[in-house]
């Protein structure tokens, strides 16, 4: 049975199917093969209870927020009060790039719209400034990826609502690992910087610095308001996770609204692209419910775990064997459709060998940053790609090597101290 | 790219319909669920009860918005696709995974629908209503829903039709345009970010 399941999935897949249609036949021939009654009678009021579900509500508000979130002048300002603070760290800009991309992630839900917002402001600094182009641009693609880990996340949302954990405990456990991922990115650049400092671009005059850094404090202020709405408001205890969702989208609107860019073309193209994204998403969310449906019907999914843990590895062994699997599916695959795809299986097996769903959510989403910058399908890698307009991808692709390095630090941190992640959830718990 | 794009391309009278379902789509999500939460969240922290039942609106709303907004995805070419073997392959090869893509996608698209509507039936049949103090009659969420998807199977029917037409005229770049693989330039064209044609606003100077 497992053998047939998993030789369909790839059959369908590899024939280039919509992943939503192959994981619905999937779930349709298996359910005609293995089940004892029918099982697609319960298609229905299960699209339905998904297309209605509150917490996923959260999801196309954090889009929408993405695609309205470029033209709010935010990140261009944010950008240029940060700047002065690192003219004299080597790897200048870069650092710049990865502590905006980080803040700007601390507002925005999703990676693409921080990598392409960062993006447009510090692409035209990297010629300038004279960087070495593969660093600086790796450093924009691989920042724009903390977007998923540091809450708010779209990933997140689906996975709580996959997996039936908690929004605000995995919000709480990304926050810690996000910021130390960023911290381990700025590392890298420095560690290269030192040892090849043309990396780093020549150094540039830093008279006057401190005027210019006082003076652009200011604009840190929309960014926090903004974090402290769409995060905040859940730990004060006045939003829930969705509810939250619903004011950062309002408020990104005011902001859009202030920059003077909020005209009828703007918002029309912002629904269309929500839309699009959303639809997306969904269609293949209801397919998986529908195959998870069919396959916890049937046993399947207990199969697995069984014969996984019939196995007799250790744990770890496991757990770095689905890692490896990820890191490598990765390259190939989009990652919401494959987190969607794959949650149902994996994380059955993951806290069956007795692993936290939490804890694998936040390695998990690592994974998927991890994804998202590796060739040949890594979709922030194109999304900096097509901002800058010229020059080789294969830059890009150089560039990021380094940055998944550090994603692969950083997971090995996370398993070796799951409490970096565990520690702000528990907090929670023994609060409420 | 120099002149900005009209509201409604010029486009056929299907896909044009979808893509308007698409903007009433978006205005749910904007209005039907950011405003209408928000409002909630506001008025019982200010006045310590709701006034809406935003809770339950809103994911009537979803729901709408995943109904009429399906359809643009079958024509903006959104459903993901692993297509990345399919660049090695022969013209009339990568032809042949297109047309069993699209059909693969009609497939679901009906099948959703048929049960969709067993579902909008027997709550139509039971007068089934929310359990909630508003007490809505289902077949009302229930039917924009399915009117939504009822669009979409019809829209996923109709491309991998009529791109066999296309076929049929020789004409590979319609057929392409239809139900091809959407390249990645086309891909990033979508997301919204070719920032090159927007006028970008002024980074203010520290």
């Amino acid at each position: 049975m497992i053998g047939t399941a998993f030789s369909l999935l790839i059959g369908l897949m590899a024939l280039s199917l919509p992943v939503a249609a192959a994981l619905g036949l999937m779930g349709y021939i298996l359910s005609q093969k293995y089940a004892f009654f029918p099982l697609t009678g319960a298609l229905g009021e299960l699209a339905w209870n998904t297309s209605n579900d509150f917490i996923l509500i959260a999801a196309p508000m954090f889009i929408m927020m993405g695609e309205l979130m470029h033209r709010s002048g935010m990140s261009e300002r944010l950008f240029s009060a940060l700047a002065p603070w690192f003219a004299r760290i080597p790897g200048r800009l870069i650092h710049t790039n990865i502590t905006a991309s980080a803040i700007f992630a601390a507002t925005s839900g999703s990676s693409v719209a921080t990598a392409a917002t960062i993006g447009t402001v510090a692409i035209p600094n990297m010629e300038k400034g004279g960087y070495n182009p593969p660093l600086f641009l790796g450093s924009i693609a691989a920042g724009g990826t903390l977007g998923i880990l540091i809450p708010p996340s779209i990933n997140m949302i689906i996975y709580a609502v996959l997996t039936d954990t908690s929004v605000a405990k995995l919000y709480a456990a990304g926050f810690i690992p996000g910021f130390m991922l960023a911290g381990l990115f700025s590392l890298t650049v420095f560690a290269a910087a030192i040892w090849r400092p043309g990396l780093a671009g020549p150094k540039a005059d830093t008279a006057g610095l401190w005027p210019q850094r006082i003076a652009g404090l200011k604009h840190l202020v929309p960014p926090l308001g903004l974090f402290l709405i769409v995060v905040g408001s859940i730990y004060i205890g006045i939003a829930t996770p969705t509810e939250a969702a619903a004011l950062g989208l309002m408020a990104t609107l005011g902001l859009v609204a202030a920059n003077g860019q909020l005209t009828l073309p703007v918002l029309v193209r912002a629904f269309e692209g929500t839309v699009r994204t959303t639809c997306m998403i969904m269609l293949i969310i209801i397919a998986a419910f529908f195959l998870n449906f069919v396959m916890v019907s049937i046993g399947l999914v207990k199969a697995v775990t069984d014969s996984v843990l019939s196995l007799g590895l250790p744990p770890l062994a496991m757990l770095l064997a689905i890692i490896a699997f990820y890191l490598v599916l990765g390259c190939f695959m989009e990652t919401l459709s494959m987190m969607i795809a794959t949650t149902p299986v994996v994380v059955p097996v993951i806290t069956a060998m007795g692993y936290s769903p939490i804890w694998w959510g936040i390695i998990f989403v690592i994974l998927m940053e991890a994804a998202l910058i590796t060739p040949p399908v890594g979709l922030n890698l194109y999304v900096v790609q097509s901002v800058r307009g010229r020059g080789p991808f294969s830059d890009l692709c150089i560039g990021a090597l380094p940055f998944v390095g550090a994603m692969i630090i950083m997971i090995g941190i996370l398993i070796a101290f799951p409490d970096i992640a565990l520690w702000l959830p528990s907090m929670l718990q023994s609060s409420k | 790219m120099s002149t900005p794009d009209p509201l409604l391309p010029d486009e056929p009278w299907p896909q044009r319909i979808s893509r308007i379902f698409a903007w009433l789509a978006g205005a749910c999500i904007l209005f039907g669920c950011g405003a209408l939460i928000s409002l909630d969240v506001v008025t019982r922290f200010v006045f310590k009860r709701g006034m809406i039942e935003s809770f339950e609106v809103s994911g009537y709303m979803l729901a709408a918005c995943i109904g009429l907004g399906l359809a643009f995805t079958v024509t903006s070419k959104s459903n993901i696709r692993i297509d990345i073997l399919l660049d090695a392959f022969p013209y009339r090869l990568r032809a042949a995974c297109d047309l069993l893509a699209a059909f693969a996608l009609a497939m679901i698209a009906v099948a959703l629908v048929w049960f969709a509507w067993k579902t909008l039936a027997q709550s139509w049949s039971m007068n089934a209503r929310s359990t909630s103090i508003m007490q809505t009659p289902m077949v009302l969420p229930q039917g924009v829903w399915w009117i939504g998807l009822l669009w979409f199977a019809f829209m996923a029917v109709l491309l991998p039709l009529q791109a066999i037409l296309r076929l049929l005229a020789t004409d590979q770049r319609g057929f392409d345009k239809l139900i091809g693989s959407l390249r990645v330039t086309e891909e990033i064209e979508q997301a919204g970010i070719d920032l090159k044609a927007e006028p970008k606003p002024e980074a203010p100077q520290p």
